[in-house]
């Protein structure tokens, strides 16, 4: 019935068809790009939730020094369903800390990839990423204390799914930090943690900590690998949205602008249509078809592509974060969504655009109209400027103005492409720039030495090895529901840029801090129960603390006592750290540990920043692709006429390139704005309570983003230089026929 | 019943200075079954005439009774449908569509209606090009499109036929072959056909002459005996 419509409709598809693929391109491009994010981010959670609750991962952890009886008071609380007991204890042999954790039944349990469980003291289960990374296979044997264990099983645990070393190591290398698990019987008596699961609020838990006398209580939503857990989610969503919300608001401007030109060009055409009694309906449907076409074909191969692109994805991401099944999953809603998606905004932009053809009569269509641009452009009036510049240049400027339409659509390609890379290539700045800030304007220590609580007036024995050194105490200090450290330091202290002279009467905290509060110098918060006074906000970029002196902490904390549990260390050898370390028993932290651990965590983010570069340098050459070959098609004719009277290729050339450095000179400084504006809205989705990301673009990052704009535009116009040798003047002028 | 009564039908275009007044209180009653010819000089208005009887376009002020329906107060959907099952246009600059062939071209106005490929074929064999059926505008000529553009507006066997300057941009001899054509059809099935020029001559070939100068009738005359495309001369 409708077949000679849609006859017509591929006709004019095949016609179209460079444009039609550059579109697709776009969208596949978003779509994928979508898809391939939301798809881990639901993927992760999925798994992730699956293995927490799968292996009982914990809902309450005690720390302290425990017995059997203090188990059953855990066990017999209302609301506890399970309660274990178990040891963890950290074991450094030279450049390896191995983790040796107990292991408890039904709680904590780790997820089986290979082998068995240990059954008795000579076996143990390795973390497999640790496995992995040091090639420790099935069988193999490692050493503990002296001690000979078997390795009889590879896995993965609910409490490992990153690799929390520790508060300042929250993604140790998995060369150097491994998770064991063994038999409780390689332990002594008693238990350094209880872990239970259960229904219990947090006041209850840790209401039940102070009675068995724990040091710390930790809910399973404060585990720093849980709150690494939910950020990353956040984060990765949060990236599933950016781009494509640009990809997606260029596609619906370049579908515009196309329809428009379309339109404008095939006004005769359409008068006829109505002539022959077409109704709006069909009419719609000539040139909705069309993009609708391109968005379910771009929405459906970009599903495709993800589903190829997802794994590899994944597999970058598991220096970040392992969990076992953690897979692409196919899930028909979001498929189903991000195509329907992209359906409407693609169908919507071309009703848009064609609505203005319903009004007119086909009388009106068919006149042959004027071609637009006769009108004067303002540099025109001005006179004598204008007489001065060239005809060439008069021309490139004329045209440039004559459709406005293109003449944005092309801005807006550059401009997006220009923020999306400056905006990748910032957030390596920013990573950067966070780093060198932290590590060499903020920390002024070479090692954190941690200690059990000494008297402030006793000396350890290590600081006679130590070159430099100043004390301080570390205490958990509860503002609005969450713990944070509270360093006590002396008036002395200089181990990190902070105004030490202001902790004099009252905590100095972080500006991140202090946003989130909304607090500034002078105001007052509680610590507990306990109203302290803010004397002063500085930056600090992670490890988020506050800091305090012994003199005012004795004032305000009720039963303070000033005892010291860490040492900074400058200027010290840390290899003679590490034998004192095993004879005196204590922990200690390099600041090279606190660099490595931030690096990886920056690797990790990197594979997310060149998939970002690479689909900016795509968007940009499609749109630019695209729109140079709207603009060609509407010129050709005018081309050819020019080429008929003689003008060389050389002038046309010339014109069109200074078409596009103006374009450029206008798009570029746009698009460093957006750029940075992005990478200001995307940075607080990176920040939390451990981590500000500071936005910092450098100067070098605008000069490549901006040559990158410039050689992609460049591209172009050599295809199009191509394109404009190859026309055919005779052929030209005879099928043009409107 | 006439086919068309016209009364005091106006058009303009624009307003303000540059009000164009195309069409002045123009009254008219074209019969059925004529080969009625609309002669005026560039600019006269008849283009306009045609556009308004086409339901093409509104005028501004008066009426247009075909038979007895008003089609000045046909709704926008009823223009649409009126110009697809009712009339037949030739242009004269043919506006074949370029992506179409010969064929598709007339078929695209035949499936609208209902009418099978058949008719289509049949239309182009009527005009005298069954040869060339599978080519696209692009590769015919003048003559040829308008022959095309002549079928794609009788395929779908419209009760009035109306062209607008359809020998304008032909040759003498091409042009002669589209009225034979055109008087062919008149001949065999009766279409009504009003037909636009600005040439006395052609106009001899019409039953009736209507004239037309800046907008206004100037005379209405029947041709006692009208001359077959052969006879004239321009
Ligand atoms: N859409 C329009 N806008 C403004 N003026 C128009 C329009 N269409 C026709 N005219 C004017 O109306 C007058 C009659 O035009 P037209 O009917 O096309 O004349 P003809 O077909 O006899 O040459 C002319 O002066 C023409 O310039
Ligand atoms: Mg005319």
């Amino acid at each position: 019935m409708n077949k000679s419509i849609f006859r017509l409709i591929f006709r004019k598809m095949r016609h179209n068809l460079p444009q039609l693929i550059g579109m697709t391109l776009l969208v596949i491009v978003g779509a994928a790009f979508f898809v391939t994010l939301y798809t881990i981010y639901l993927s992760y959670d999925r798994q992730a939730n699956h293995l927490f609750e799968t292996q009982g991962y914990a809902d309450v952890t005690y720390y302290g020094s425990f017995d059997s009886d203090d188990l059953a008071v855990v066990a017999q609380k209302e609301g506890i369903r399970q309660a274990r007991g178990r040891n963890v204890r950290d074991i450094r042999d030279g450049d390896i800390t191995l983790r040796a954790v107990g292991l408890t039944d039904d709680i904590n349990t780790p997820y089986l990839y290979e082998g068995v469980l240990p059954e008795d003291s000579t076996q143990c289960a390795l973390l497999s990423k640790h496995a992995r990374a040091r090639g420790i296979g099935l069988g193999d044997i490692l050493r503990l204390e002296g001690r000979r264990l078997k390795v009889c099983g590879l896995v993965a645990s609910p409490e490992y799914v990153y690799m929390v070393q520790n508060e300042r190591a929250m993604m140790a290398q998995p060369e150097r930090f491994g998770v064991v698990f063994v038999n409780e019987s390689f332990f002594e008596e008693g238990y350094g943690e209880i872990v239970a699961l259960g229904d219990i609020g947090k006041d209850v838990a840790e209401d039940l900590g102070v009675t068995i006398g724990a040091v710390k209580t930790v809910m399973q939503s404060d585990q720093l690998n849980k709150v690494l857990f939910r950020e990353d989610l956040k984060q990765i969503r949060t990236f599933a949205y950016v781009f494509p919300l640009i990809f997606a608001l260029l596609i619906i401007m370049i579908v515009y602008v196309m329809i428009k030109r379309t339109i404008s060009m095939e006004g005769r055409q359409i008068g006829v249509y109505k002539a022959l009694g077409v109704t709006d309906a069909r009419l719609l449907l000539i040139y909705i078809t069309q993009s609708a076409f391109m968005a379910i074909v771009g929405g459906i191969l970009g599903c495709v592509v993800a589903s190829l692109l997802c794994d590899t994805i994944i597999g970058f991401f598991s220096s970040m974060f392992e969990v076992p099944g953690l897979a692409f999953t196919f899930y028909p809603t979001l498929w189903g969504s991000v195509i329907l998606v992209c359906i409407l905004i693609c169908s919507f932009t071309a009703i848009i655009s064609v609505r203005g053809v319903f009004m007119p009569m086909p009388a009106e269509l068919m006149r042959s109209r004027m071609p637009s641009g006769g009108k004067q452009i303002l540099m025109e009036r001005a006179t004598f400027l204008w007489r001065r510049i060239s005809f060439n240049t008069r021309y490139a400027l004329k045209s440039t103005l004559r459709n406005k339409g293109r003449f944005v659509a092309v801005l807006l390609g550059m401009c997006g492409s220009c923020a999306l890379l400056t905006f990748a290539l910032g957030f390596f700045n920013s990573a950067e720039y966070t780093q060198n800030s932290y590590f060499d304007d903020f920390v002024h220590y070479d090692a954190l030495i941690e200690l059990s609580p000494m008297p402030l007036e006793m000396e350890h024995p290590v600081e006679q090895h130590l070159d430099e050194s100043s004390r301080a105490l570390v205490l958990p200090a509860v503002i609005r529901e969450k713990e944070y450290p509270l360093f006590v330091v002396q008036d002395s202290f200089d181990m990190l840029q902070i105004d030490t002279w202001r902790t004099k009467d009252g905590l100095i905290i972080t500006e991140y801090l202090a946003q989130q509060w909304k607090v500034s110098e002078g105001d007052s918060l509680m610590i507990g129960d306990t109203e302290v006074r803010v004397s002063g906000v500085f930056k600090q970029s992670f490890g988020l603390s506050l800091y305090t002196s012994y003199d005012y902490a004795s004032e305000v904390l009720s039963d303070f006592k000033p005892f010291y549990n860490v040492i900074f260390a400058r200027d010290t050898d840390v290899g003679e750290l590490k034998t004192l370390s095993r004879e005196q028993g204590f922990e200690y932290a390099t600041q090279e540990d606190d660099k490595r651990s931030f690096a990886s965590v920056m690797e990790s983010l990197n594979t997310l920043i060149w998939f970002m570069l690479a689909c900016a340098v795509i968007l940009g050459l499609t749109v630019l692709y695209t729109v140079g070959l709207m603009n060609l098609s509407a010129r050709e004719y005018e081309y050819m006429f020019m080429g008929v009277m003689g003008y060389p290729i050389k002038s046309i050339m010339s014109a069109h390139i200074k078409e596009t450095v103006m374009q450029l000179v206008l798009a570029l400084p746009a698009g460093f704005v957006l750029g940075y504006g992005i990478l200001n809205v995307v940075k607080t989705a990176f920040s939390g309570d451990s981590f500000v990301l500071s936005a910092a673009i450098y100067p070098e990052s605008y000069v490549y983003a901006g040559i990158i704009v410039i050689v992609m535009a460049g591209l172009i116009a050599l295809v199009s230089r191509f394109r404009i040798v190859r026309l055919d003047i005779v052929e030209g002028l005879k099928v043009r026929s409107e | 019943m006439n086919l068309y009564t016209l009364k005091a039908l106006s058009k303009n275009y624009g307003e303000g200075d540059s009000l164009v007044r195309a069409l002045r209180d123009v009254y008219l009653e074209i019969p059925h079954g004529r080969f009625a010819v609309v002669l005026g000089a560039s600019g006269s208005g008849k283009s306009t005439l045609l556009n308004m009887l086409g339901c093409m376009d509104r005028p501004t002020a008066g009426q247009i009774l075909f038979g007895d329906a008003d089609i000045t107060a046909y709704s926008k959907r009823e223009m649409t449908q009126f110009r697809k099952t009712t009339i037949g246009f030739v242009f004269q600059s043919y506006n074949l569509l370029p992506d179409l062939n010969a064929l598709e071209n007339v078929e695209f106005s035949t499936e609208m209606v209902g009418l099978s490929p058949a008719d289509a074929e049949r239309a182009l064999v009527q005009v005298g090009l069954s040869d060339r059926i599978k080519h696209f505008p692009g590769q015919l000529s003048g003559g040829e499109q308008q022959r095309v553009s002549i079928a794609r507006a009788i395929a779908k066997q419209p009760k009035v036929l109306l062209c607008d300057e359809p020998t304008g941009a032909l040759d003498f001899e091409t042009g002669i072959m589209v009225l034979e054509v055109l008087k062919q059809i008149h001949r065999e099935q009766g279409t009504s056909i009003l037909f636009i020029t600005h040439s006395q001559e052609i106009a001899k070939i019409a039953d009736i002459v209507i004239r037309l100068r800046s907008g206004e009738i100037m005379s209405v005359t029947e041709n006692e005996r009208p001359l077959e495309p052969r006879e004239v001369e321009w």
